[in-house]
């Protein structure tokens, strides 16, 4: 993994734990945020929003699935920036 | 309130519809509406309502058609920018008693009068939640509080708004949105001016105001309920009916 891509993920991660009040340490790139944290999984749209700032991409309504762990979350604004 | 915020009013080229997109645009909304074939009469509420200072929208869609909807909310934003106001009041009617009723009637009534707030509110609410600020309000009836004879269709449909709008003013009432319901009761609009002499006079009697009521009565009520004035209301439903009781 590249410096920069592991750049982004903690970056990612950072504001997802932010968001979602869940221990970084706790997280890993595929536990799931509802089932594994107990996360709302409505918080997916906040975490969006944030990400969509920080990062100034668009996110499509229809990526909202697909945001359910840290690496669903990466995919879908690496594609969304085409990292 | 003019900060120039962005209201989307489906149906709005007659009745109802009509009255709250030049109501809003009095209000000093952005408006924009859609509509489902009468384009002469589209334009000339674009004009009315543009006649406040303000920029108004008239788009041509289906409610009954998915991507219709979903391109409605893409070409609003473009132009107009997210709406922070919706107002759901695309609607039509089948009426028929149920022994007769065809199945066709049943699905077109529940197709555009409930899928279609459906559609609108899922195309729409993704934006509000994530400015976390809107205020939605589904033009329901008193067919669907009451029930209404020779409309299962209708009131089914109207009664589903209902459930809809109270479950969806669950979901984001902590992202700030407001979603509500307005039941009109008898309105004067092209609804309700096909109702014979017989069910005309059998209707006022069951108001106690004894009068059908205007469109622009119902959009004054959208209008509050839209503002920051309702801002502690959701999840209610707003009877406009004169005090009728079916």
């Amino acid at each position: 993994m590249s410096a920069a891509v592991t750049e982004r993920l903690e970056l990612i991660k950072e504001i997802v734990c932010d968001i979602l009040e869940i221990d970084p340490d706790e997280v890993t790139n595929t536990s799931l945020f509802a089932e594994d944290h107990d996360a709302d999984s409505l918080r997916a749209i906040e975490i969006l929003a944030a990400l969509e700032k920080r990062f100034s991409v668009v996110i499509d309504q229809s990526e909202l699935p697909r945001m359910i762990n840290l690496d669903g979350v990466y995919a879908v604004v690496a594609e969304a920036a085409g990292w | 309130m003019n900060d120039n915020r962005v209201a989307l009013i489906t149906g709005g080229s007659r009745g109802i519809g009509r009255a709250c997109v030049l109501r809003l645009a009095s209000d000093g909304y952005d408006v924009a509406f859609s509509y489902q074939s009468n384009a002469e009469a589209a334009v000339e509420v674009e004009k009315l309502a543009a006649q406040q200072g303000v920029r108004a929208r008239a788009f041509e869609a289906e409610m009954a058609d998915d991507a219709m909807v979903k391109e409605l909310l893409e070409r609003v934003r473009d132009e107009l920018g997210a709406p922070d106001v919706l107002v759901t009041s695309a609607g039509i009617t089948r009426d028929g008693a149920l022994v007769m009723m065809s199945d066709d009637d049943w699905h077109a009534v529940l197709d555009v009068n409930l899928d279609g707030v459906y559609r609108t509110c899922r195309a729409a609410i993704f934006e509000m939640m994530k400015r976390k600020r809107g205020s939605i309000i589904n033009i329901s009836s008193v067919a669907g509080v009451y029930g209404n004879a020779t409309q299962t269709n209708y009131s089914a449909a109207k009664a589903g708004i209902i459930g809809f709008s109270k479950a969806l003013a669950k979901e984001t009432g902590r992202y700030g949105i407001r979603v509500n319901v307005v039941a009109p009761g008898f309105i004067d609009t092209d609804m309700t001016s096909g109702l014979g002499e017989e069910v005309r006079k059998k209707s006022l009697e069951s108001i106690p105001m004894r009068r059908f009521g205007t469109a622009d009565e119902v959009a004054d009520v959208v209008s509050f309920v839209a503002s920051d004035r309702a801002s502690y209301l959701t999840g209610s439903v707003v009877q406009v009916d004169g005090g009728i009781a079916l």
